[in-house]
Parts: C-alpha cells; structure tokens; sequence
C-alpha cells in the first residue's frame, strides 16, 4: 500500500514536472483568453527568423490577411538585404496563386520609392510594411 | 472553441482508430492489447488513406470513402456484438492519461503555432494542395515534388475533419500519433501499470519539444520506428514466429516509411534486413517480405514517374556522382566535421544517452550483449547512410549539419529505449 502511494506521488510529481516545463498552465490561460490571430502574431514576433514587421514578418502578413479579407495572397516582396523566406502560406491558397494588383512590401524604405509610385497604399505600417493596390489602368 | 475541438479531434482519433478491420474483430491475438489494435488501425488507415490519394482522388472524395469503411467496418462489429473484446476497466485510467499527455501537447501545439523552416518552405505546400481539394496530379506545382506526401496528407485530412479552420488542428494527429507510439515502447516493460506510467512520462519529458512538432516529418518517422521496435522486440528478444499481424504490420509501416520521408526508403529496407538476418522467419515469408518492400518502392517510382513528380535525388543537394568528386569529397575535413557533429547531436539525444547508460550497465553486468545485435545492425546502416548522405552532399556541409542531423538522429532513436527496457526486463527489477 505504502509502495504503491510513493508510485502514485512519483507519478503525480513528474506530471507536475512535465506541465511545468511545458508552461502549461500559462500557455493554457493564453490559449483560452487570446484568440489565434492574436497568438499567432505574438509566436512569430519571438521567432528568430521573424517579427510582426521585421525579417520575414508574418505577423504583418496575417494581419493583412484579417484585416483585408483577403482570399488570396497578394504579390509579397521583402526588401530586406538578407534571404528571406515569403510567408505565402500564411494565406492558405495553393501555391503559385496570388493576386497581382495587390503588393506587400515587407522592410521598405524611402530608397525604394520608385518601385511604388505606380501604387495606391491601402495599409502602411510604420514607413516599414506597406499594403498597395495597383492604380486603374497600370500595369 | 479551441479547447472544445482539441478534445474532439481527441475522440475523432480514438473512435476511428478504435474501429478494427472486420476479420481482426474475430481473430485478435489474446495478446493484443488495446494501444496493439489503435497501432494496428492507425497504420491501416493511414496506409488506406494513402491508397486513396494514389488513385488521384481529391481529399473530399478519400474522406468520404474513408467514412464509408469506417462505417463498414463498424457495422460488422455491431452485427458480431457478442464477439468484441473491450478492454478491462482497470486499464482505462492508462488511455486516461494519455489523453491527459495528448491535452498537454495540443495546448502547447495550439499555442505555439509556428512552422518550421522545412515545412513553411515545401510541407505546407503539399498540405495546401490536399486542404484546397487539388490531387497528388497537382502536386508537381508545389515545390520539391519528389518528397513524399504521407504526412502532408494526414495533415491536410485531419485539418478538414477539424470544426476549427486554423491549421495546426491537422497536427494534432501528430502529437496523438507521438503519444500512442511512445506508449507502444511502454507497453514492452514487464512492470506493474504505474511504473510503465512514470516510464511514459519520463520518456515524454525526455523527447518532447514543440520544434518536433512544428511541421517536419521526421516525427513521424520516430512513431513509426517506435512501433517497429516494440514489434522487434516481441519477435527477436522474446524469440517467437512472426505471426500474420506482425507481417502485415511490418509491411504497411515500410510502406509508410517510404511514403513519409526520402531517407524513409532506407529505413524500410533496414527493418526488412533486421527481419530476415534476425528473426525466426521462414524462406517463404523472408521471400514475401522483401519482395512487397521492393514492390512498395518500386511503386512509388512508378506513382512519380505516373504524375510526372520528379524522382531523381539531384534536386535535393546531391549533384555530381562522378567517380572522381565523390573521391574528393571524402576529405579529412569533411570526415572530422561530419564526426564532429554526430558526436554533439548524440549528446543533445536524450533517448540515446539514456541508452548509452544501460548499454554500460549491460556490459558491466555481462547481460543482454549478444540480444543487442539487430540494435547496433540497425544503427550502424542507418548512420552509416547518413554519413554518407552528407559527406556526398554538394551544399554547405556544416549547413546542412547544423540544420538537419538532430532531426535524423532524433527519429532513428526509439531503438535506443529497446536496450533500457530489455535491461529492466532481463534483471527483472522489483521497482
């Protein structure tokens, strides 16, 4: 008897182990008080390769997503001077299909304003992370 | 919302993978246990699953013929009732706490959310392929079409039984698959039910990390390695005839092998090797095992070659086979870097320095060595492949290291947990 109840308080101590490294609890609250969009922006802003406006910035990226409605993705272009990954997925369509009258410009600034004068900006953020639909008749 | 639906998907994977083939309800070996039959029906299934998409059926159609065997399948338990074994009450508080390890690993999954480099890069894109309905026929615009598709197609397929759009819920069926594979290799110990518990969760704790989970498929190959090594071990340690379950099993899990994961080719190959060199298997069977396994290759081929999927390994970082660079390649250099960083993956494994230790132990106490064999056949092929995989590579080594070998031998290890539970087993420790 005395055997099996050191077992079970073993049993008991490591699962309480485990939680505890996992952050269970913590993750759990957030998880119940925090919708996705929300949690999703907060993953990737601690992700090393990225930022809600910064490197591969996903956050910025789905947050156009929402806020947009967007069904598909729009052309998305980093400017950052190291290789980044383009977070197309984020918009759950399948690969190669995107919507050419509209640009992300993830890490631009001013140096690069040629490449928008033929653009309306819909969304921008910071000066950094730009939202742009075509103008009528461009191409 | 979230939590309610990760208990759904929770019952979604018990309830199908709950459902045996018709004739397994009569003929269940007496012992079978009920985590034997959820392997046995997962491995079924997800090999049906894939049969499915091989006839270039969009993922609504293979639901819709997966329900359709579900419901075969559960009707002819019903009409035999009687003839069902359930499982006894006294081991319901073990799928208890699996479900308990299951809710802890979702809530982690559901929270941490990121993909990694590999699966944003090409996973996802084969999820997407299957999530919008297109074919294995479409895959050949996604990028890296040469790499297999089994796990991509889980994913995509559990995603849209989920009620919850987001697409993590598809990874769920990992962290199941993950939970019911490490309660296989705890089935193994001849212990009393609560130690096989604190067994469980320390091999939980000492694999478990969210990156395993995050959209790579190397997990998927440890569950299935770890399924293979329970079967292993009630053939070659415990010296029985592989009986027709067994056989099947083996099969359909090489099949998965090969349709996961390039490197999973090798691995089929191996287990059948270890099968035939190892085990108390007749010629008949020995002939019939290696034949399917090359058949199931070969198939793949033929499937690739069918959809125009690329099958040549050059586009994976393998360029240049001529005699004279591949002798070039073997420099002093790249031997000592690539020694190198096996030696410091092996000491971030937990699984194999717990291993290490009873290994010692089994040697200082002179037990168990020569039961070993087929463990260190098992791991020498299968490094001795990757050492060479990447001293041929033609991308950056250390690259190449630093981003994938703890990933490799992460899913080689389940092995490694034979040796301690054959060591607790043989000295027959009254914990």
């Amino acid at each position: 008897m005395k055997n099996n109840i050191f077992k079970i308080f073993i049993l008991v101590s490591l699962i309480l182990i485990l939680y505890k490294n996992i952050d269970f609890f913590r993750k759990g609250y957030f998880v119940l008080t925090k919708d996705y969009n929300q949690r999703f922006k907060e993953s990737y802003e601690k992700d090393q390769f990225s930022g809600f406006c910064s490197r591969e910035s996903h956050g910025y990226v789905h947050y156009i997503k929402n806020k947009y409605k967007a069904v598909e993705s729009p052309v998305i272009i980093n400017l950052d001077q190291a290789r980044r990954k383009l977070p197309y997925w984020i918009f759950y369509n399948l690969f190669g299909i995107v919507d050419k009258d509209k640009l992300i410009l993830l890490n631009y600034n001013k140096s690069y304003d040629n490449l928008i004068k033929n653009f309306t900006i819909i969304d921008n953020h910071i000066n950094k992370c730009l939202y742009l639909e075509k103008k009528n008749g461009n191409n | 919302m979230e939590i309610i639906n990760i208990f759904y998907l929770f019952f979604v994977f018990i309830i199908f993978f709950s459902i045996n083939l018709p004739f397994s309800a009569l003929r269940l070996d007496n012992n079978f246990t009920y985590i034997d039959q959820l392997t046995f029906n997962i491995i079924i299934q997800i090999n049906l699953i894939l049969f499915l998409s091989l006839l270039n059926l969009p993922l609504e159609k293979i639901l819709y013929v997966y329900f359709c065997y579900l419901t075969v399948c559960f009707i002819f338990h019903c009409k035999n009732f009687n003839k069902i074994k359930f499982t006894k009450m006294n081991h319901n508080y073990f799928y208890f706490f699996i479900l308990v390890i299951f809710f802890l690993i979702s809530i982690d999954i559901s929270y941490s959310l990121t993909l990694d480099w590999d699966a944003q890069k090409f996973w996802f894109f084969k999820v997407l392929n299957f999530y919008n309905n297109e074919t294995i026929d479409n895959l050949v615009n996604v990028p890296n079409p040469q790499y297999p598709f089994l796990g991509s197609l889980l994913w995509g397929l559990f995603w849209k039984i989920s009620f919850y759009p987001e697409e993590y819920t598809g990874r769920l069926f990992y962290a199941f698959m993950y939970c019911i594979s490490i309660a296989n290799l705890t089935e193994i110990l001849k212990l009393s039910k609560n130690i096989k518990m604190i067994f469980y969760i320390i091999l939980i704790m000492l694999s478990y990390k969210y990156i395993l989970f995050s959209g790579g498929q190397d997990l998927l190959i440890f569950c299935l390695i770890s399924i293979t090594a329970k079967t292993f071990y009630e053939i070659i340690d415990n010296k029985k005839k592989i009986s027709i379950y067994q056989f099947l099993l083996l099969l359909l899990i090489c099949n998965s092998l090969i349709w996961t994961k390039q490197e999973g080719v090798i691995y089929a190959f191996i287990i059948t090797f270890i099968l035939l060199f190892f085990s108390k298997i007749n010629l008949t069977k020995s002939i019939l095992l290696l034949g399917f396994v090359a058949f199931f290759f070969i198939v793949r081929i033929l499937v690739y070659n069918f959809y125009n999927l690329e099958i040549n390994i050059n586009s994976s970082g393998w360029n240049n086979f001529s005699f004279i660079s591949m002798v070039e390649k073997f420099s002093i250099d790249r031997i000592v870097t690539i020694i190198s960083f096996f030696i410091f993956s092996f000491l971030k494994n937990s699984f194999f320095l717990l291993g290490l230790f009873f290994l010692i132990a089994s040697l200082l106490y002179r037990k168990n060595i020569n039961n070993n064999l087929y463990i260190y056949f098992f791991y020498t092929l299968s490094y001795g492949f990757i050492f060479f995989a990447y001293i041929l590579s033609d991308l950056e080594l250390i690259w190449m290291l630093k981003t994938g070998l703890d990933r490799l031998i992460f899913s080689a290890s389940p092995l490694y947990i034979l040796i301690v539970v054959k060591y607790i087993n043989a000295h027959n420790l009254k914990i």
